[in-house]
């Protein structure tokens, strides 16, 4: 400590000298570059959509459909969706009766659906799964088929319109 | 005496040598807009605060005499959170004075944005790549700025040979 105080002005010349070395004489990088981070955000939300493509009418119905008991529409509906969720396509009926005249009605059920080879199904208020999957989607595309059942006594005369609702829904 | 020294080594540090390297940013962070349907169709998203002005400007202050190369990387292969795997190639960045082309992934490994003579001004602008099978999170990511100075060695010689030989000034940016 003596030491010090007696030679305090020859300790702090050599200090600063001893400074100015290592800041001039070391790797330029160790005291030259500079590092800044900077952070970058996206928040993505749900997002699902589906649009009707194609659409069909069924053709008049004739006596050989009633006999037989059906009439078919294939490949009536093609429906295209995306999603980012996993997701499930289901298809409703707005209303109970296809149509109701004269005190007669054709109740919902008559009216089926599938889709490619499957079974057909009566489309009823309730949601009906048409498909479903675990990973997003992009406008992948799903064709209904529709069949109407028919027969000699509710084959009433007239322009009957009815549109099945297709949703996209989150799985979860 | 001890003053003395000290001041005129201080002198020397601001007059001669200017300010140290200096990286600063115009904002704090960046955040992209939520995107729609329409967005993950087209595949990606771009940040656009105001139509023609760049998403980032980085203020470079360079030593007087000292060159600079300025480096973008990460050091996060993904997004947080992990557990979506959303690679950090998805972010795109460039210059904002060059064409949509020249839009580049970042990348673990550090990518050169301009070199440098001078302390200058860059300006920057980004891009996110986006995709149906992006789930639904609040994604980010840390890019790392790095500034890496050289100094040039007699560069007042170089100057007067290039006066000397073709009359003009030289060019002070490469």
């Amino acid at each position: 400590m003596k030491f010090l105080k007696k030679n305090r002005n020859k300790f702090l010349l050599t200090l600063i000298f001893f400074l100015f070395c290592i800041y001039y004489l070391l790797p330029k990088n160790l005291f030259g570059d500079e590092y800044k981070s900077f952070d970058i955000e996206l928040s993505i939300p749900q997002i699902q959509k589906l649009a009707i493509i194609e659409s069909r009418t069924f053709p008049e119905i004739i006596p050989v459909d009633i006999n037989k008991g059906y009439a078919e529409l294939l490949a009536a509906v093609t429906i295209s969706f995306s999603s980012n969720v996993p997701w499930q396509i289901v298809i409703l009926s707005p209303q109970k009766n296809l149509y109701k005249s004269a005190g007669k009605y054709k109740p919902i059920e008559h009216f089926l659906w599938s889709s490619g080879s499957n079974d057909y199904q009566p489309v009823t208020s309730g949601f009906g799964l048409v498909s479903e999957g675990k990973k997003g989607v992009k406008e992948q595309r799903i064709t209904i088929n529709y069949r109407l059942k028919l027969n000699w006594e509710d084959a009433v005369p007239g322009d009957w319109q009815f549109k099945p609702e297709f949703r996209i829904i989150n799985k979860n | 005496m001890i003053p003395a020294l000290i001041f005129i080594f201080i002198i020397y540090q601001s007059v001669v040598l200017g300010e140290n390297e200096k990286i600063e940013f115009n904002r704090f962070k960046l955040s992209f807009p939520a995107p729609n349907s329409k967005d993950l169709d087209q595949g990606f998203l771009e940040i656009n605060y105001n139509q023609g002005f760049p998403d980032l400007i980085i203020q470079t202050t360079l030593k007087k005499g000292w060159k600079g190369d300025l480096f973008v990387r990460t050091d996060q292969p993904f997004f947080s959170p992990i557990n979506y795997q959303k690679p950090c190639q998805d972010l795109l960045w460039k210059l904002s004075s060059e064409p949509e082309k020249n839009f580049q992934p970042l990348d673990l490994s550090k990518q050169l944005i301009v070199s440098a003579i001078s302390s200058t001004e860059i300006e920057l602008d980004f891009r996110m790549i986006l995709d149906w099978t992006d789930f639904p999170a609040n994604y980010y990511i840390s890019i790392i700025f790095s500034l890496e100075t050289e100094d040039i060695p007699d560069r007042k010689k170089e100057t007067k040979l290039k006066k000397n030989d073709s009359g003009s000034n030289p060019s002070l940016n490469e």
